[in-house]
């Protein structure tokens, strides 16, 4: 027999293209949009409705989040019990996620249930009571995670980071405060429900195991007239500024790390730059093997975890830096980051270093496809942004294209350490 | 269902096959059965700081990530009481790389001094970050001991105290791989859209000359039945109280280890559970309020963990769980409410099954408990137990005596 040859990696081969499986589109009877992906061999299906009714739209700080979360807690014809009853009965999940843009309705259900499920929860999306009890309790229960939610240093880090970069009145920047939980009342939802969830201000996205039966059943409960919002709602315009001051403190006593923000604002999705920024900042900081792991974790020992990414958001973007640091190290791990981002600038990065990203990058990409819903999600990302729909087709082949060269444009147009707003929670 | 293909090699190793065809990816896991319990009383944090020295480079290679990186893979990796689980995910193209990363590091280990000295490192800031420098992040390091006096137990997975990972040697290091990471202590799986015959000749050509170690005698000191009810009260810097309370109960895959499974879902799980229902919902005793069972191969917990509504006292809030706890010892449940959660099981289950990394990380596991086949016996099982069985089991764990409880008080009422 051969000897074993244990040194070298066996042949690798790199995906740099993939064909997406077909997405279906379709009108529901009074024109809402359905996207559809049959995908899967479980007999299970997730139905998402989007709404454009995120914290963008919001005129009080809560409104957006309390509106989503009350849908379970009674409707026309279900009270709160009967909603949770049911929903457990036929072991469905209903998950509510209300981000900065919109107000996503995920329905997960097996398929044999679905008739039953989207009966009961149609009437909980087009029909809420929104009663002053069940929304008393739920202000009050939120409140108290609040509460514990705020006494950590990644937390405060978060929310104050996002003021720096946007501004604290603009909606990517603003967060609530503990007062803010005792000023959301039963009309204030009720209105921002009227005018914000309708067959006119709403998109669906079906993936799983599909059929007919499934978009006719969807037609059937949220197809056939015109519910709630009935014409597509204008988008409020805002100015984000950051702030010129860039180095920020908030001292927290006691502490045995400090949390650690880093970044600024910067492209989106659309810019023709951005997925050579999606390389570099993965380099950076965007996976396990990157420079500020390598340095900060695996040399130092100063973290348990240092990432580096960009957030595309529908009208702004941003880069940032995020770690917690023993606290008697930070400023020491804060040199090093400026370091690293010198270096991105100033050295030329080595082919080796740049292929592996890619691949990196590459096998990510073919993990987002991997199963039905994950296949669901990439798709309503391309309408949710209104990004083209070619753009995942195209993603490998732009991310294979970016040169060692590029890596220094790059980071010298968007990732200069000397632009960087810098925060500091805890001790330093 | 999880179809699946057993082999065993001749130097132990265990090796399962799991075909799906509707994914490019594919997972490739690895359990070994070591966990904190198999640690002694002044080294503990090992297993887990163990996890850590697996990423160190293997004899024949330097560096485990970037070559995986390189091949589009992914890894991670957890430790808890029982076991210790490796992962990959990558595109079935380089499916081989997998191979000859997992098998050199069975066979060996670098054990560079500069790995130990900066994983200690990294595991102690993890220590901070997930134990001591969050709201309630020390619970369990209370808990454990309040309930497990002899068990190996009663140390949480990162370790008793920091002082621990801080002495670890490599001496220690050595002794503990040679004894633990063996193939016949491991058991590997595959799933993806890949072919049982293939999965097993690629096996045997890795792992196959990897020598067997000692076989284990695995016998743990077993706790012995508590006898009266423990109590134990501390005052944290949290902003609001938080209650504990314990019992113990069967180990995992026993015949009343699932009925308590389910006993715990109808308590506690979805909204339309007992305890959030009435003492949440309606009588706004507790904001938050949970129940679950901790599912460790030895016998393990029955937790009930909740914070008190605003102006409600522990005392209060105890006395009115207590309360309930009885009343599902005097009473069967209804049959609606345990079909319920039967139903939701089944649903959990199937949802489960859409991701083949769960799938492999199931059959590892229930392999490791005895049989794989487990899987897919289980909702058999569940979809048997009764009523009656229910108030059981409930008869049986929640006695006073066999009790724990832990008052969490805030400081900054004080």
């Amino acid at each position: 027999m051969m000897q074993l040859n244990r040194i070298d990696s066996p042949q690798i081969q790199i995906v740099k293209e993939i064909t997406l499986p077909t997405i279906d589109k379709s009108n529901l009877s009074n024109g809402i949009p359905v996207f559809s992906i049959n995908a899967g061999t479980q007999e299970v299906v997730k139905i998402q409705l989007v709404f454009k009714a995120g914290t963008w739209f919001q005129s009080q700080a809560l409104e957006a989040f309390f509106t989503g979360q009350m849908l379970n807690e009674g409707s026309e014809n279900y009270t709160a019990v009967e909603i949770a009853e049911k929903l457990d009965n036929y072991g469905a999940f209903v998950n509510k996620k209300i981000n900065r843009d919109n107000a996503c309705i995920d329905i997960f259900t097996l398929n044999k249930h679905l008739k039953s499920v989207l009966t009961l929860v149609a009437d909980m999306i087009k029909n809420p009571l929104f009663s002053k009890t069940e929304l008393n309790r739920l202000c009050d229960q939120e409140k108290q995670e609040f509460i514990v939610r705020n006494q950590k240093v990644t937390h405060i880090a978060q929310k104050q980071f996002t003021a720096l970069l946007f501004g604290n009145k603009h909606p990517y920047g603003a967060s609530a405060k503990v007062e803010d939980y005792n000023k959301i009342t039963p009309s204030l939802l009720k209105n921002f429900h009227q005018n914000h969830y309708g067959s006119g201000n709403c998109k669906i996205f079906i993936s799983g195991k599909i059929n007919d039966l499934t978009i006719n059943l969807v037609n059937q409960f949220f197809g056939q007239e015109q519910w709630g919002v009935d014409k597509t709602i204008p988008i409020p315009t805002f100015t984000a500024s950051s702030s010129s001051n860039l180095h920020h403190f908030t001292p927290k006593e006691n502490v045995l790390q400090s949390a650690i923000r880093m970044g600024k604002r910067t492209i989106g999705r659309k810019h023709a730059d951005y997925f050579s920024l999606s390389v570099v900042s993965t380099l950076f900081g965007g996976y396990f093997g990157s420079r500020l792991m390598s340095n900060i974790r695996e040399d130092k020992g100063y973290t348990y975890g240092i990432y580096a990414g960009v957030s595309p958001k529908l009208h702004d973007s941003s880069f940032t830096i995020s770690s917690e640091v023993g606290a008697d190290v930070a400023q020491k791990a804060l040199d090093e980051i400026r370091f690293e981002l010198k270096r991105l600038r100033t050295e030329k990065v080595k082919d080796e270093e740049l292929s592996l990203v890619k691949n990196y990058m590459s096998g990510t990409f073919l993990r987002t496809l991997n199963g039905p819903f994950a296949l669901g999600e990439v798709i309503k990302s391309l309408y949710e942004y209104n990004l083209p729909e070619d753009f995942y087709q195209h993603y490998l082949n732009q991310i294979h294209k970016v040169s060692t060269d590029d890596v220094n444009t790059i980071a010298n147009k968007y990732l200069h350490e000397d632009e960087m707003i810098e925060l500091v929670v805890g001790r330093k | 269902m999880i179809n699946y293909k057993k082999f065993t090699l001749s130097n132990g190793l265990t090796l399962l096959v799991h075909k799906d065809e509707s994914t490019p990816i594919v997972a490739v896991n690895i359990l070994y059965k070591v966990g904190s319990r198999n640690e002694s009383p002044d080294k503990t944090g090992f297993a887990h700081l163990f996890e850590h020295l697996m990423f160190g480079g293997s004899v024949n290679i330097p560096d485990y990530d970037k070559p995986l990186e390189k091949a589009g893979g992914e890894n991670n990796a957890f430790t808890n009481s029982d076991i210790t689980n490796y992962y990959i995910t990558l595109p079935k193209e380089n499916l081989e790389t997998a191979f000859w990363l997992e098998s050199d590091r069975m066979l060996n280990l670098a054990f560079s001094e500069k790995s130990l000295e900066v994983q200690r490192q990294v595991v102690i800031e993890e220590f901070k970050q997930s134990y001591l420098n969050q709201p309630y992040g020390d619970v369990w390091m209370l808990l454990k001991p309040l309930a497990y006096k002899r068990h190996s137990y009663q140390w949480n997975t990162i370790g008793k105290e920091i002082k621990h990972i801080e002495d670890a040697k490599m001496e220690d290091v050595k002794a503990f791989y040679k004894k633990h990471y063996n193939p016949n202590n491991a058991i590997l799986v595959v799933a993806g859209n890949v072919e049982a015959n293939e999965i097993l000749a690629l096996t045997k050509k890795w792992f196959g000359d990897i020598p067997s170690g000692d076989s284990l005698n695995n016998e743990l000191v077993q706790e012995p039945e508590q006898k009266e009810a423990r109590f134990q009260e501390v005052y944290r810097d949290v902003p609001i109280d938080a209650l504990y309370k314990v019992f113990h109960m069967d180990k995992r895959g026993s015949k009343d280890y699932y009925s308590a499974d389910l006993l715990s879902d109808v308590l506690s799980n979805g909204n339309s559970s007992r305890l959030y229902r009435k003492l949440v919902k309606e009588e706004g005793i507790f904001s938050e309020l949970d129940a679950y069972i901790t599912g460790d191969f030895d016998p393990g917990l029955f937790v009930f963990n909740g914070k008190p509504a605003e102006g409600i006292s522990l005392e209060e809030a105890d006395k009115r769980l207590t309360k309930e706890i009885e009343l599902i010892k005097s009473e069967t449940v209804s049959d609606f409410e345990l079909q319920k959660v039967k139903n939701k099981l089944e649903a959990s289950r199937t949802f489960s099954e859409t991701s083949i990394l769960n799938n492999a990380i199931n059959l590892a596991i229930a392999e490791s408990l005895g049989d794989a086949d487990t899987v897919n016996l289980e909702e058999e099982i569940y979809n048997k137990i009764s009523v009656d069985e229910i108030q059981q089991i409930a008869q049986k764990i929640f006695q006073t005596k066999n009790s724990s409880t832990l008052y969490y008080c805030s400081n900054q009422k004080k």
